[in-house]
């Protein structure tokens, strides 16, 4: 058990390597009533080719499989997850993004029965063909609700712009035509594949201490099979699919995705990447940029503009998003801004005003036990460690985002994507 | 346990502190209630938010979030909520606790000062009024507000089902108001608005944290010194016991999914000692997993993708919203109401041990997050006894079986919504 500790952040977790193959992160927080666990695979939407260390040849599946996956997860021969959670009170949930699969729940009280329930499901899947049926017509009817949201429907226009091949651009929970295509034996062929807890994690925050949680996982926790698996990606040309798309919905006020396509030469940024470009956004449409109090002014953005750094395995794009009365305005002046700073540089008073900005809300991240867990596993699977993030902060320099901006958003790449009502 | 105080400063003027050192926060707010009404909502609603983009010391947008960015990213947010009757203007101010900070300022005091003056000294031209400029961007950014809740469909049907069920009644009016009130709006009209809420409205400053409580409350009463002060206590949310006819309303839309809202009266004041109990009812009959509306209305007979039932106390109904095909709308509705009769007929003993273990654990669990402790106490804002988490949790482990049943006898049904897609409508 290795301890990590944090004399910003005054914390401290502790890294366990279990003896079943499994990572485990606990963070005790002092004072705190409630435990968050979360219990994840490094498996999402993007994994529908894999190789297994123990195969010879990749496997192809289809779209959707991982939340369709995390759906029936939940099911066993005798109680499902939640009627088994109704008997200790937390609250339970799961989510399917891009690259990961998260179970999770909350308590105040009796943590150790909810997490044996949490071990227990997650590693007895139970799929029959009937009840791979009935699920197909509930995930059907949440496909078709995204079909309403104009947000989700901007994103996913816009990755579809930007990308060719990459899985990236895909519904995570598929299409209803995807979907149909799977069966009980493709669900445990991914299960078997992917939920080796090789290639899982555990993480606990706030009333908990690490002996418990690993005294539950040796009780429960059998030793994993010794096989990795391979992540195998179609190639994705360095050009964009198209530059603009729009999709009509009935709404009054447009919506609209405008990114950049970024070059992701090899499948993963480093952690200082990551941060440089945060720093990076602020400083180009933050709330303290000059762009963005133009904009704002003009009437072109409102508070619901936002910016995103939005980078996993293969994939990297600078996304920026709002409703806008006229998006291709917003997307023209970001392009401009973009230019003048490669041009003429970042003002040091703006740099150090970001980056105190930043600092101070990164440690406010540290008040939810459910968004430090999150950002945890997060961090593992994308092989960072969490508290490196405030050092980052402290050591980085106005020249290392200059440099990270002079090889970043190129206009010939980037794409617009609107939902507004028909005209 | 007494976990916070509170103490009246003067005529309508509370502070509300939840002392703790565990956060890595303070969380200081300023809340001021007013009767909700169609005439002042838009106008209230655009004060807090014209209020929160500059003022006098940071004349504009660039300045002020300069300034909140060099206090350690501290978070400004104007809110505009409805609480029953009564329309809730607030401004909060999240920032980092002194501790954090690099040369021992005090970040605390520093965002409670930047927050007070916020509401007491905005930015005026040369005759003591609003820049128009000014106005109309907020005008204009509170119209698209409107227009954004209208694009989220799940928003937009529950907002059609209660302006059709509380025709007549406040209750009707958005917390944003509408539109065509928006565009009404001048600067002389905001002035007079600022100036109102200051003299009459109910105020609730409340701070989360451990920052100075007192200094932070000297502050706030000094300048509420300078105000010729004529509170009007706020009137209570007009009482409907029982609904007088089923209204049934259909919607045809250029939308992919449908969407069914049920509202139901509740016989029960916001005050009476019940509300426990019937709190505990929505729980077991649209609330947590193990509701009836999961467990039989969407998973068993698959009618709706979701389905769930809110009580809003203040104003003594309960919502039910569903995500269902136009096909099947009937059938839920029939499904729904059942569960009722279902509950009626003592028909829940699972569903009520889970709801008492469930609700017990989620309320314990509002300690963990300064947000939502903060949001605890100000939804109490209107009521004469502030009920912390803990001795909610306590009064949700009273809750007999036979409290239930007769809750559930207290519903009626007032109003259908449905929301079809435009292809399935004739």
């Amino acid at each position: 058990m290795k301890e990590i500790k944090s004399d910003i952040l005054q914390e401290r977790y502790y890294e366990i390597n279990h003896k079943s193959g499994l990572k485990i992160f606990v963070m005790p927080k002092e004072n705190y009533k409630s435990a968050y666990a979360i219990f994840g695979t490094k498996y999402g939407s993007i994994d529908n080719r894999f190789k297994r260390s123990d195969k010879a040849d990749y496997t192809v599946v289809p779209e959707g499989i991982a939340h369709f996956l995390e759906h029936k997860l939940f099911e066993s021969e005798e109680l499902d997850a939640f009627t088994r959670y109704a008997e200790t009170g937390a609250s339970a949930n799961a989510y399917t993004s891009f690259d990961k699969t998260c179970y999770l729940f909350q308590c105040s009280d009796r943590f150790e029965d909810s997490l044996k329930i949490l071990l227990d499901f997650v590693t007895h899947p139970y799929f029959t063909k009937e009840t791979v049926e009935k699920e197909q017509g509930i995930i059907g009817q949440e496909i078709t609700m995204y079909y309403d949201v104009p947000g989700w429907m901007s994103t996913f226009n816009l990755l579809k712009c930007l990308y060719k091949n990459h899985p990236v651009r895909i519904d995570i929970a598929g299409t209803v035509q995807s979907i149909s295509e799977i069966t009980d034996e493709l669900l445990y062929e991914c299960y078997n594949t992917f939920y080796n807890l090789n290639n899982m994690a555990l993480v606990v925050v706030g009333n908990v201490n690490a002996e418990k949680v690993i005294a539950l996982c040796d009780e429960y926790l059998k030793q994993a099979d010794n096989v990795t698996v391979q992540r195998v990606f179609e190639d994705e040309p360095r050009e964009i699919v198209k530059p603009y798309a729009e999709y009509n919905l009935a709404m009054s006020m447009p919506v609209f995705s405008f990114g950049f396509k970024e070059a992701c030469q090899t499948p993963e940024r480093t952690h200082k990447e990551i941060i440089e470009t945060e720093i990076l956004l602020e400083i180009i449409a933050g709330e303290t940029s000059p762009l963005y109090s133009r904009l704002f002014n003009e009437g072109l953005i409102n508070a619901s503009f936002s910016k995103e750094y939005f980078v996993g395995y293969g994939y990297e794009a600078v996304i920026f998003d709002g409703e806008s009365v006229n998006p291709q305005a917003v997307a023209d002046a970001i392009k401009k801004e973009v230019a003048r700073l490669k041009k003429e540089g970042i003002s040091n008073a703006l740099f150090e005003t970001v980056r105190r900005n930043l600092y101070g809300r990164e440690i406010m991240e540290y008040n939810d036990i459910d968004g430090v867990a999150n950002a945890m596993i997060g961090c593992y699977f994308a092989g960072y460690e969490l508290f490196e993030t405030m050092d980052i902060y402290k050591s980085v320099t106005k020249e290392d985002i200059e440099n990270r901006l002079s090889h970043m958003m190129k206009e010939q790449y980037s794409a617009l994507s609107v939902v507004k009502s028909k005209e | 346990m007494a976990d916070f105080t509170k103490q009246n400063i003067s005529s309508g003027i509370d502070v509300l502190s939840v002392p703790v050192s565990r956060f890595k926060t303070n969380e200081i707010s300023i809340s001021i209630a007013v009767n909700l009404s169609k005439e002042t909502a838009s106008l209230n609603a655009i004060v807090p938010m014209l209020l929160c983009r500059s003022s006098k010391d940071y004349p504009d947008l660039t300045a002020l979030n300069t300034k909140l960015a060099s206090l350690y990213g501290a978070v400004l947010q104007p809110s505009v909520s409805k609480i029953g009757e009564t329309q809730l203007l607030r401004m909060g101010l999240t920032c980092v606790d002194d501790r954090f900070s690099f040369d021992n300022e005090k970040i605390s005091m520093e965002c409670a000062k930047l927050l007070i003056s916020l509401l007491f000294e905005p930015r005026l031209d040369e005759n003591g009024s609003f820049f128009g400029n000014d106005v109309e961007r907020e005008k204009r950014i509170l119209a698209e507000k409107i227009e954004s809740e209208e694009n989220e469909k799940r928003t937009y049907v529950i907002r059609k089902a209660e302006e059709a069920m509380f025709s007549g009644e406040p209750y009707a009016t958005g917390r944003y108001g509408s539109k065509e009130d928006v565009a009404q709006i001048t600067r002389d009209k905001v002035f007079s608005a600022w100036k109102n809420l200051l003299e009459t409205g109910q105020v609730l400053l409340t701070v989360v944290g451990s920052a100075d409580v007192s200094e932070i409350t000297q502050l706030l009463k000094a300048c509420f010194d300078q105000v010729d002060r004529k509170f009007q206590p706020l009137k209570k949310a007009v009482f409907i016991p029982e609904a007088a006819k089923e209204k049934e309303i259909k919607e045809s839309m250029d939308v992919k999914q449908g969407k069914l809202v049920l509202g139901f009266r509740v016989n029960m004041k916001p005050d009476n000692e019940l509300t426990y109990a019937m709190r505990s009812f929505t729980d077991i009959f649209g609330g947590g997993p193990y509701s009836r509306l999961f467990t039989k209305v969407r998973e068993e007979m698959s009618l709706c993708y979701y389905c769930s039932a809110r009580y809003i106390r203040q104003k003594s109904f309960i919502l039910v919203q569903c995500g269902c095909e136009e096909e099947n709308m009937d059938k839920a509705v029939s499904q729904i109401l059942k569960q009722i009769d279902e509950i009626k007929n003592g028909n829940f003993d699972y569903e009520f041990r889970s709801s008492k273990i469930s609700l017990t654990d989620s309320i314990n669990s509002v300690y963990d997050a300064p947000e939502t402790l903060e949001g605890w106490y100000v939804s109490q804002m209107n009521d004469k006894c502030v009920v912390s988490p803990v001795e909610s949790a306590a009064l949700n482990n009273t809750v007999t079986k036979e409290q239930i049943i007769e809750c559930a006898g207290l519903l009626s049904l007032d109003t259908v919504y449905k929301l079809v897609s435009a292809e399935g409508v004739e």
